[in-house]
């Protein structure tokens, strides 16, 4: 298609096909080369005394519900005791479960490393905006 | 902000004749609309008003400001006023070149390929997709070419 228009009086708009490249205009930013061992690391990379500590802080305070139901039954004036060993079972549970979370942040994390890395990255590689040419 | 037939630059303040690569525009017309936008807007000013839209999307058919009141919003581009001419470039190439003279304004180079746009000319011709415009005139505002 190859129409000649000249020396027209034209009144209406000329509608046209093709108008548009495909070219547009983005944002550019280098990626971060992320290996497998970075994403093995990001996966698994956490120390495993943060999933010991979730699993007994949710277990203590699985625990400490009882405890508060127990209390609401002496609230009610049921007849209900609370022995002294269910107070230092909770107050165990919640201590093992600090430690084995202070254990973790002591020990060395492969996942907070490498996410560093890759928040450091994107915050520092330079942006560019950019014409980008299309399909033509 | 896009700019469209409804919403023009509030210092928007048309030409009465504006010659657009041999084709006469006169009583305030548009180069070109894609649906309701504008990508390419010349008015009158102290140097000619320039606005221009870059393609962002070509599936959304989204637009964005790249030169608004010839004052350039964009890295990549520069706009130059040089012995009464105004010319816009992008990454190095021309791709507008306006002379204002009185009443009326002269696009003698336009290349809006870089901006996602088939349509070029010089001081001779207009091409637009695979048509070819010349030495044709429009009158009453208007838009000469669109895509809907």
């Amino acid at each position: 298609m190859n129409n000649v228009i000249e020396n027209q009086e034209i009144t209406e708009t000329i509608p046209v096909h093709g108008l548009l490249t495909g070219a547009s205009m983005g944002t550019w930013q280098e990626d971060y080369p992320l290996t497998a061992l970075d994403y093995e690391h990001v996966k698994n990379g956490k120390p495993i005394t943060f999933n010991w500590a979730n699993s007994i802080l949710l277990a203590t305070v699985g625990f400490s519900l009882n405890i508060v139901g127990k209390t609401a039954s002496q609230v009610a004036g049921v007849d209900q005791q609370i022995f002294i060993g269910e107070w230092v079972a909770l107050g165990a549970g919640f201590s093992v479960s600090i430690i084995l979370y202070l254990i973790g942040l002591a020990l060395p994390n492969d996942r907070r490393r490498v996410m560093k890395e890759i928040q450091d990255h994107f915050k520092n590689a330079p942006k560019q905006r950019q014409l980008v040419k299309g399909d033509e | 902000m896009t700019f469209t037939l409804k919403n023009l630059p509030k210092s928007y303040v048309p030409y009465k004749s504006l010659n657009v690569c041999s084709n006469t525009l006169s009583g305030g017309g548009h180069i070109a609309s894609i649906g309701d936008i504008l990508p390419l807007i010349i008015g009158k000013g102290d140097k000619p008003q320039i606005w221009l839209q870059a393609l962002t999307n070509p599936q959304t058919k989204q637009f964005t400001p790249i030169v608004e009141s010839s004052v350039s919003k964009h890295p990549a581009v520069v706009v130059k006023e040089t012995s009464g001419y105004v010319v816009v470039s992008v990454q190095g190439t021309q791709i507008l070149k306006v002379k204002a003279k009185g009443g009326s304004a002269n696009v003698e180079t336009l290349d809006l390929r870089p901006l996602g746009l088939n349509l070029s000319g010089n001081s001779t011709s207009m091409s637009v997709g695979g048509n070819t415009f010349s030495n044709n005139s429009m009158s009453g505002g208007g838009v000469l070419i669109g895509l809907r």
